[in-house]
């Protein structure tokens, strides 16, 4: 951190789980110091800014009915559906039942409207856009918490989100799946954790837990879309960053301190190779299926993703230079 | 370090899908392009490369650029028929795949524009990622664009205090230059100045800059709007 003209704090490029904490205890809680230094950077009043947060919160509520209301089918017609499919089958009972159920059903339900290039919003990124909404909506139902305290949530997780990007990108094309969903599942354990009573030292713990889980997830999209295995990842996100706010509750603590955590993530993503870097060449989007998905995809045309759609996706509109 | 977003841009934006990088951020890189360009292009060619040329079309990324050549917002859910849009707008969209080599960006796009009053714009920029973008070269001129203060372009004659004018002008209506760049083509040659700036520059003030003999072009860039979506 590092004092403005006014005094206020401003984040600055070193912006640490370590800092966070102490910032937290001088602001009264994690929350707070987010929506403080936000105010510094953006000039905006706090009250503008849980505004803005608020209308986020309502986006992805929306998207989280849509997908368990029906089935939501996506743009090439490769996936969908699936939230719906889990909602009607735990109507009947499920193995695990009640909250956790519920928070995978929201998380695969806005996955799928964004694939149906439906509004979402981007947490932190629109693949990973299920985790930090599955998550929290669910806690708050559980809990019997209000939209102020989901608000309160959304900061944690972005505080999280900013301190993780301080080292590393959140995109798959430079951090691999671990900086799109590992990142969504740390951000959603801390404010999950905050949310339950958790103070800043488990909430970042919680983060830190949810990121060892998923250290090293490669970014391997079928035909180079956010649909497989984007969707169903954004499921199992939910499922770490709850397991990993529940340990944190319970005083269990990350033997990696947070910050380190963070290190090994980029130095990982930093090491991974393209081919398993949102290219669509790798990993899942290399196996026999994965392949015969994106050749009926080019075959198809518009929707091609393959090389050989480049220069013969010529459709509607387009006209070739 | 890959800089530091707000908290805002990390919970954020509101956005149609389905992806950060290839859907809004490519909105978002193309609207930046209408903003330098100052106005609707006409014509627009776009040259896509390494991951945008791959995987570009799954992922709506041409619909996105269309969109943001046609000015919309990333939550506009009118972005998947973008490509009609353009055709009742007369907008002629073409897209080609290039190849700029294993140093640029993967989420690279080269555009080529031209108002129906036959001005024109040449521009590089990438979509960094989460919906973050970067546009790299101005018409020849390297420069740094992300859109998220309002920004003001000046081409100007490589002389000596023109770069100081511009400050004082900016002074004179009390507008804090957060940012500033200047880059040249040669000495004494053509200069552009970028300056980033805490408000938006008033309409008077950029129309009497424009109309300084020594100002070739000049562009007013809108910052993206803290709520993800408009300026």
């Amino acid at each position: 951190m590092s004092e403005s003209v006014d005094g206020s704090l401003l984040p600055d490029k070193d912006l640490t789980f370590a800092k966070v904490v102490v910032l937290a205890q001088h602001a009264g809680g994690l929350a707070l110091a987010a929506r403080e230094m936000e105010s510094a950077s953006t000039g905006l009043p706090v009250g503008e800014l849980d505004r803005l947060m608020a209308g986020r919160l309502a986006v992805m509520r929306e998207a989280a009915e849509r997908g368990c209301a029906g089935p939501v089918i996506s743009r090439t017609g490769t996936t969908g559906g699936d939230a719906f499919r889990l909602c009607v089958a735990t109507g009947r009972g499920g193995i695990l039942g009640g909250p956790l159920t519920r928070a995978v059903a929201r998380a695969l339900a806005i996955a799928e409207v964004n694939a149906a290039m439906g509004r979402i919003v981007a947490a932190p990124t629109a693949g990973s856009c299920g985790i930090v909404p599955g998550v929290l909506l669910t806690v708050a139902e559980q809990c019997g918490l209000g939209d102020d305290k989901i608000v309160e949530g959304l900061w944690v997780a972005g505080l999280v989100g900013q301190v993780i990007q301080g080292r590393i990108a959140l995109s798959g094309a430079q951090g691999g799946c671990q900086a799109e969903c590992g990142a969504a599942a740390a951000m959603a354990a801390a404010a999950a954790c905050h949310l339950a009573g958790g103070d800043a030292q488990a909430s970042t713990h919680a983060a830190a837990i949810a990121l060892k889980n998923l250290l090293g997830l490669v970014c391997d999209p079928v035909a180079g879309l956010v649909e497989v295995p984007c969707i169903k990842r954004n499921a199992g996100g939910v499922a770490i960053a709850l397991a990993a706010a529940e340990m944190a509750l319970a005083g269990i603590r990350s033997v990696i301190p947070p910050d380190e955590v963070v290190m090994a993530m980029a130095e990982i993503g930093h090491g991974l190779p393209l081919a398993l870097r949102e290219t669509g060449e790798g990993g899942l989007a290399a196996t026999p299926t994965g392949r015969a998905i994106a050749a009926a995809l080019a075959e198809d045309g518009d929707l091609g993703a393959s090389d050989a759609s480049v220069s013969g996706s010529v459709t509607g509109s387009e006209r070739k230079c | 370090m890959s800089g530091q977003d707000g908290i805002l841009e990390i919970i954020g934006p509101v956005m149609v899908g389905p992806s950060s990088s290839h859907t809004a951020g490519a909105l978002r890189l193309a609207r930046l392009a209408r903003a330098v360009l100052g106005g609707q292009p006409q014509q627009a060619t776009l040259g896509l490369h390494g991951s945008f040329a791959k995987t570009g079309a799954g992922h709506g990324t041409k619909l996105a650029l269309t969109a943001g050549l046609l000015g919309m917002a990333v939550d506009d859910v009118r972005l998947a028929k973008a490509d009609e849009l353009a055709v009742a707008a007369g907008v002629d969209v073409c897209f080609e795949a290039v190849d700029l080599g294993v140093g640029a960006h993967p989420n690279t796009v080269v555009f080529d524009l031209r108002t129906a009053d036959g001005h024109q714009a040449h521009l590089v920029g990438a979509s960094l990622g989460g919906g973050s973008v970067q546009m790299t070269e101005v018409n020849g001129f390297a420069v740094n664009l992300n859109g998220l203060l309002d920004t003001m372009l000046f081409a100007h004659a490589d002389w000596p205090g023109v770069v100081a004018r511009l400050a004082s002008a900016m002074a004179l209506f009390d507008l804090n230059i957060a940012a500033m760049q200047v880059s040249r083509k040669g000495k004494g040659g053509q200069a552009l100045t970028v300056l980033e700036l805490d408000h938006p520059c008033p309409e008077v003030l950029c129309t009497a800059i424009a109309a300084s003999p020594q100002i070739l072009w000049s562009a007013k860039v809108a910052r993206i709007d803290a709520a993800g979506a408009d300026q």
